[in-house]
C-alpha cells in the first residue's frame, strides 16, 4: 500500500459524514465504530500488524460505513459504497484510496466483491482483515449504546476477548457470533465476549 | 365510463401468513359489495423468514387452497381478477420458480408486490374506510402498516408525506428470527422489544417531532388486536385502540406463550403466534407520538385491489387523488436529495406540455404521461452525490426508492428516463437499460426525448421559458417559445438536444419563437 504515504486526517472526511448523516446519536455511532476499530487493530498488531496508513483507512471507513443510509436503509452498505467513490464532497481523495474506502465499508454487512477489479492478492488479503474487523466493531455498537460497555480486547493463542461491563443482549451476542465469523477464520481465533465475573475468574 | 350493470371481480391476496380472496360486485353507482371473504393460513412466509426459500410442502398446500379460489371464481363467473403476492414470496430465493408452479396448476398469474405499491392499495382501501383521513394528513398523521415481513412508517404534516421508511421487523418475521432466543431467556418481550429498537432507531426523531397528533395501523393482525380489545372490553369503539385498551392487552399477553395465547383468545394458531409481536409494535411506534390511541380501520389489501379496479372503471376523483399522492411522493424525494424545485417544476410543466401536444405522434397514455412527469420532478437529484455524471447518479438514486403505486418495473423505467435526461443517449453498452424489456426500452427512448427537450428549454435554472406550442408541419414538429428573454444559451442547447427525439418520434423539433 505505498501510494497512502501517511495516515489520514479523519477530519477531512467529516464534511461527507454530515452530509449523509445528520442524526446526532448516528453520528456518535461512527464515533463508536472507529473507537472499538482502532481498539482492535492494536489488540492484533502482535499477530497481523497494520501499517499506519491501513488504520487510517480502516477509520474512515468506520466513519463512513453508514452514509448510504440516505439513500435507502435496506442496501445502505452498498449505498455508502457508492456514495463513497462518487460523492463530489471526497473528490480530493485520490481514486485509489476511495476504492479501498468503498470496499471497507460497502463489505460491512455483505461478502464484497473483490474478484470484480482484478485486487492483487496481497491487497485482498488486507481488505479481508479489514472488512473482518470492521464488521466486529459494527456489531458490538448494533444497538448504539453497547459500545459503551466494551472496555478493552484481550488477545489469547485460542481466542480474542472482548471485555465489557455488563451482558450484551441477547441478540447482539447471537449478531456478534454471525459478524465475527470472518474475523475467526481470518485471525484464527473466535472472538470471546467475556462479563466481569468470568474476567476475574480467569 | 359507467358499468351498465353489476359485475363480479376478485382480489387475491398470496399473503405471508394466509391466503385471502376477496370476491365483489362492482354496482353501476361505482360500489363495491363483498359476497365473499375466504382466508386459508400458509406457511409461505414462515419458510421465507427462517429459511430463505419455500419449501415444496407450503408451495403445494399454497397450490390446493388457491386452486380452490379459482374454482370459486369460476362458480361466480368473476369477470376480472387481480392475484398479488407480498414479502413472503417477493423475498423468497425461489419466488421465480413458486410464481411459475402457481400459474402452471392454479392458471393464476401472481404479481409480486413491493412494498410502495402495498401502501398504495392500503391507502385506496383507508379513503373509504377513514373518510376524515386528508383532515388528519392535514392535522399531522403517522401511518403505521405492521405487515408480516415489515413496518411502514409514513407521517403526514400540512397535508404533505414529510417521511416514509421501511424496515423489516414484521410480527412473522420478528417472530421467526427471534425464535432460537426465545428458549434461551426469561423475558422474550424484552428481546423483541430490543430488536425493534435497534431497527427503528432511525426513524424515532422522525417520529418524535411534534405534530403528530394521529396515528392511524395498518395490517391485518391489527383486526385481531381490535377484536380482542373489544371482547375484553377494553374498548368501545371496534376501530380505536386508545393507549390504556393497548395497555391492558400489552400487559394480558405479555408472558403468555403462543399456545396460551391462542387457547385463551381462541385464535388459530397463526394468528396466536404473532399477536405478541404486533401488540409490541404497535406499542413501540405509538409511545413514540403524543397520539392518545391508534385508529384502526377496517382495510386490507385484497380491497384496496378491488377499489382500484373501481376507480379506473370509473375514472373516480379519488384515482385523481390517488395519481397526486404519487406526485407528491415524487415531490417528497426531489426535496431530500436537495433538488431546485423551481427547476424541476418548470421541466415537469413543459415536459408535459411536450407530451400533451403530440399525443398524436408518439401513442402513449396516461400511464406514460406519470412516469415523465415523476422523471421530471426527479431528474436532477442525482446533484446531491455530484454534479458530474449527476444524470446517473439520479438513474441510482431513483432505482433504490420505493415510488408509491410504482411497481419495481415502473421504478426502472423511471430511472432510466432521468438517467437519460442529458446528453448519452440509451445505449445496450449500458446495463440499466439493456436490463428492461425490449417494449420499456422503446418507452424510456421516447420519454428521454421529450424530457431532454424540456430540460434543456431551462438549462440556465431561471425559467425563461413561458411556454411552448407544438405544431406539425410535414416532418417537422414547430415549437414555438413564449419568452421575453434572450435565450441564446436554450436555444444552442436545445439543437444539441434534439436529435434523440427525431430519432424515435420521427418529427424534427424546430425552434420557433413566439411573435
Amino acid at each position: 500500500m505505498s501510494f497512502w504515504q501517511q495516515e489520514p486526517d479523519l477530519a477531512r472526511f467529516r464534511p461527507i459524514l454530515e452530509k449523509y448523516v445528520t442524526e446526532p446519536r448516528e453520528q456518535a455511532h461512527a464515533v463508536s465504530v472507529i473507537r472499538l476499530c482502532r481498539a482492535l487493530t492494536d489488540t492484533l498488531a502482535g499477530i497481523h500488524p497494520f501499517r499506519p496508513e491501513e488504520r487510517g483507512l480502516l477509520e474512515a471507513a468506520a466513519l463512513l460505513h453508514d452514509i448510504g443510509h440516505f439513500v435507502d436503509a435496506q442496501n445502505h452498505d452498498r449505498h455508502s459504497q457508492y456514495l463513497i467513490l462518487h460523492d463530489q464532497t471526497l473528490a480530493w481523495a485520490p481514486a485509489q484510496h476511495r476504492r479501498w474506502l468503498a470496499l471497507i465499508a460497502g463489505g460491512h454487512r455483505r461478502r464484497p466483491d473483490l474478484a470484480e477489479d482484478g485486487w492483487p492478492d496481497g491487497h485482498k488479503r488486507q481488505l479481508q482483515s479489514l472488512i473482518a474487523i470492521l464488521r466486529v466493531a459494527d456489531a458490538l455498537d448494533y444497538t448504539r449504546e453497547a459500545a459503551a460497555t466494551v472496555v478493552d480486547f484481550g488477545l489469547f493463542p485460542d481466542r480474542c476477548e472482548v471485555r465489557l461491563t455488563a451482558a450484551l443482549p441477547v441478540e447482539l451476542e447471537q449478531r456478534l457470533a454471525q459478524r465475527s465469523r470472518r474475523f475467526r477464520k481470518i485471525f484464527n481465533r473466535p472472538l470471546v465476549p467475556v462479563y466481569p465475573a468470568e474476567s476475574e475468574e480467569r | 365510463m359507467k358499468a351498465q350493470k353489476n359485475e363480479i371481480v376478485a382480489s387475491i391476496d398470496v399473503g405471508t401468513n394466509f391466503l385471502r380472496m376477496l370476491v365483489a360486485e362492482i354496482t353501476p353507482e361505482a360500489q363495491l359489495l363483498a359476497l365473499e371473504d375466504l382466508f386459508q393460513p400458509t406457511q409461505i412466509g414462515r419458510d421465507t423468514f427462517s429459511h430463505g426459500r419455500i419449501g415444496a410442502a407450503s408451495l403445494n398446500q399454497a397450490c390446493d387452497v388457491l386452486r380452490g379460489f379459482s374454482q370459486i371464481m369460476k362458480d361466480y363467473r368473476v369477470r376480472h381478477h387481480r392475484a398479488v403476492a407480498t414479502s413472503g414470496i417477493r423475498e423468497s430465493d425461489n419466488r421465480e420458480h413458486v410464481l411459475d408452479l402457481i400459474r402452471l396448476r392454479t392458471g393464476l398469474s401472481v404479481a409480486v408486490l413491493n412494498h410502495a405499491q402495498e401502501r398504495f392499495y392500503h391507502y385506496k382501501s383507508l379513503r373509504n374506510a377513514l373518510p376524515d383521513v386528508l383532515g388528519m394528513r392535514q392535522e399531522g398523521l403517522m401511518i403505521m402498516h405492521i405487515g408480516m415481513g415489515g413496518v411502514e412508517v409514513s407521517i403526514y404534516t400540512g397535508g404533505s408525506l414529510r417521511f416514509t421508511q421501511y424496515v423489516m421487523i414484521g410480527s412473522l418475521r420478528l417472530r421467526e428470527i427471534l425464535a432460537e432466543l426465545e428458549s434461551q431467556t426469561l423475558d422474550f418481550p424484552k428481546i423483541i422489544e430490543q430488536f425493534i429498537e435497534s431497527k427503528s432507531y432511525l426513524l424515532e426523531s422522525e417520529i418524535r417531532q411534534p405534530g403528530v397528533r394521529n396515528v392511524i395501523g395498518l395490517g391485518s393482525e391489527l383486526a385481531v388486536v381490535a377484536s380482542l380489545c373489544r371482547n375484553r372490553k377494553w374498548t368501545l369503539d371496534p376501530h380505536y385502540l386508545s393507549r390504556s385498551a393497548l395497555a391492558e392487552l400489552h400487559r394480558d399477553v405479555r408472558h403468555k406463550t403462543s399456545e396460551q395465547i391462542q387457547r385463551d383468545f381462541s385464535l388459530h394458531r397463526n394468528e396466536a403466534e404473532i399477536l405478541l409481536p404486533t401488540v409490541i409494535t404497535l406499542c413501540h411506534f405509538l409511545n413514540l407520538t403524543n397520539a392518545d390511541g391508534v385508529h384502526v380501520p377496517s382495510v386490507s389489501l385484497r380491497q384496496g385491489l378491488l377499489e382500484d379496479m373501481v376507480d379506473d372503471r370509473f375514472l373516480t376523483q379519488r384515482r385523481q387523488d390517488f395519481l397526486q399522492d404519487i406526485v407528491t411522493s415524487a415531490c417528497y424525494f426531489a426535496k431530500k436529495f436537495g433538488s431546485d424545485r423551481a427547476h424541476a417544476a418548470h421541466v415537469e410543466k413543459l415536459a408535459l406540455s411536450i407530451f400533451d401536444q403530440s399525443t398524436r405522434l408518439h401513442g402513449m397514455g396516461e400511464r406514460e404521461r406519470l412516469f415523465l412527469q415523476v422523471a421530471a420532478i426527479l431528474h436532477d437529484i442525482g446533484k446531491h452525490i455530484n454534479i458530474n455524471h449527476h444524470d446517473q447518479h439520479s438513474y441510482t438514486i431513483i432505482n433504490s426508492q420505493d415510488i408509491m403505486g410504482f411497481s419495481d418495473r415502473e421504478v426502472a423505467v423511471v430511472a432510466n428516463v432521468a438517467r437519460y435526461h442529458s446528453e448519452e443517449s440509451p445505449s445496450s453498452s449500458h446495463g440499466n437499460y439493456r436490463q428492461l424489456a425490449d417494449g420499456d426500452k422503446v418507452l424510456v427512448t421516447k420519454l428521454a426525448a421529450m424530457l431532454r427537450l424540456a430540460d434543456a428549454l431551462d438549462i440556465t435554472h431561471r425559467q425563461l421559458v413561458e411556454s411552448v406550442d407544438l405544431a406539425v408541419s410535414g416532418r417537422e414538429l414547430h415549437i414555438r417559445l413564449a419568452t421575453q428573454a434572450d435565450i441564446l444559451l436554450e436555444e444552442w442547447n436545445f439543437l444539441n438536444r434534439c436529435q434523440l427525439f427525431e430519432e424515435v418520434i420521427g418529427y424534427r423539433p424546430i425552434l420557433k419563437r413566439k411573435r
